[in-house]
């Protein structure tokens, strides 16, 4: 297959189950705020004070990022956009770009509650990045690489959620503030008016839908990836299995976050670099120990 | 240009002859990019796509213009975590250095373990440090 048609159909695929995400979401969260709420889609905000350039940039970027992540997601043996042999390591930082995509937009869209948006977005990023890269060590620890397909490969005997519980949790946690669900909207939240989502309407809108909607498919996707075993399974077909467990996991992340009181991003850094963060290291050793004792993949 | 220094490590693992060295090392930089180039067209296909996307809706999406009125917001501003934004800068840059240690840790057994056990109990010092002087706190 050519990777022209590869990428194509990698695009259509994306945006299709970034738009049954959108559509599970708006089902399960019934009208909270955050990123599934309604945006403007037929109206467009006219900014007296906006940037030419970077308010259009952010939405297109964070799209970018949105699909540049999706790359190394696989759906099964070989049925994967390109099999990089740093496929987690990439997926992180392609991942980064929507959040510079919100950035951009907050800060070009130059009103008072997008530019706080921009800051709040900032530090959620200061909050999340550390705890969820030392989630994922644990992985590459057990798996000895950082090829999705092999990470997935390797749990073909017990899944990572077994043996490394608190990793999975730690991935829970972070992964929520990392696509900015409840309780960690706070850039999205309805004090400011919905952060950038106030002030997008039209094409900006429909865009920001589907990078917002896309990246909890992506952080739910790579969770299934790193602890559910990805495309492994009886009886069905792997990608069936992939959806069914990414879905699982987007329902029990967003059914979790719903359960704690919305925190400000002070409370945010507080917990990750006082809990989560501390609580990475002990996982990574705990892993360790795991592996020296010959428990995990052969 | 990205992949130069990979090519000269896969040059001197391969070759031992001075010659031989050579020409391994010249089409071995030659496979790289070849390599690089395939694994990486996808992506940089993708930011086509997703541009070209964006344009389409851009130009095909039709919006009723709303007019809004808000103050312009670009000054400079106080933000509350510069410390943390510090921290978080070492922190990051420990966190990438676990990535390639976690790959080879399973091979390399207990000696790997106690080089990754004084570095965490470095940055775990470091954690506490600025713990206790207040360094994780908002202002």
């Amino acid at each position: 297959m050519g990777v022209a048609v590869k990428a194509a159909l990698l695009a259509v695929a994306m945006l299709m189950l970034a738009w049954l995400t959108a559509w599970l979401e708006r089902r399960l969260v019934r009208g909270e705020p955050g990123p599934a709420l309604a945006v403007a889609l037929d109206g467009s905000p006219l900014l007296p004070n906006r940037d030419r350039w970077l308010y259009p940039a952010g939405p297109i970027v964070a799209l970018v990022g949105f699909l540049l992540g999706a790359v190394v997601i696989p759906f099964g043996p070989g049925l994967i956009g390109q099999d990089l042999d740093i496929g987690v390591f990439y997926f992180i930082v392609v991942l980064d770009f929507v959040v510079l995509g919100i950035a951009l937009s907050g800060w070009g869209a130059n009103t008072p509650d997008s530019v706080e948006a921009f800051y709040r977005i900032v530090a959620q990023l200061v909050a999340y990045v550390v705890p969820l890269g030392m989630a994922l060590v644990g992985a590459i620890m057990m798996a000895k690489s950082l090829s999705t397909t092999r990470i997935v490969a390797a749990q073909s005997g017990l899944w990572f959620i077994v043996l490394q519980p608190l990793g999975f949790a730690l991935y829970l946690v972070s992964g929520l503030m990392q696509c900015y669900r409840a309780p960690f909207l706070e850039p999205f939240a309805t004090g400011i008016g919905g952060g950038i989502l106030g002030v997008a309407g039209g094409w900006p809108a429909l865009l920001w839908r589907i990078a917002l909607s896309g990246l909890l498919f992506l952080v739910a996707a790579m969770g299934a990836v790193l602890f559910l075993g990805g495309w492994l399974g009886p009886w069905l077909p792997g990608p069936v299995w992939m959806l069914v467990k990414t879905y699982a996991l987007m329902a029990l992340m967003l059914g979790l976050g719903r359960l704690a009181q919305p925190l400000s991003v002070a409370q945010m850094l507080a917990l990750s670099w006082k809990v989560l963060i501390p609580v990475g290291l002990v996982n990574v050793l705990l892993v360790g120990l795991l592996i020296l004792f010959g428990i995990g993949p052969a | 240009m990205l992949c130069y220094p990979l090519c000269f490590i896969k040059g001197i693992r391969f070759g031992k002859r001075r010659l031989q060295f050579n020409i391994t090392k010249s089409k071995n930089r030659l496979n790289m990019y070849d390599d690089t180039l395939s694994a990486y067209g996808i992506a940089g296909l993708v930011i086509v796509i997703a541009a070209g996307l964006s344009l389409l809706v851009a130009a095909c999406w039709k919006a009723v213009p709303m007019p809004v009125s808000a103050p312009a917001a670009w000054a400079q501003f106080r933000f509350g975590y510069p410390v943390y934004a510090l921290i978080f800068l070492a922190f990051d840059m420990e966190m990438i250095f676990m990535y390639p240690w976690a790959v080879v840790f399973a091979d390399l057994g207990v000696s790997a373990f106690l080089d990754m056990l004084v570095f965490i109990a470095l940055l775990a010092a470091g954690i506490a440090y600025a713990w206790r002087m207040d360094g994780l706190a908002w202002e």
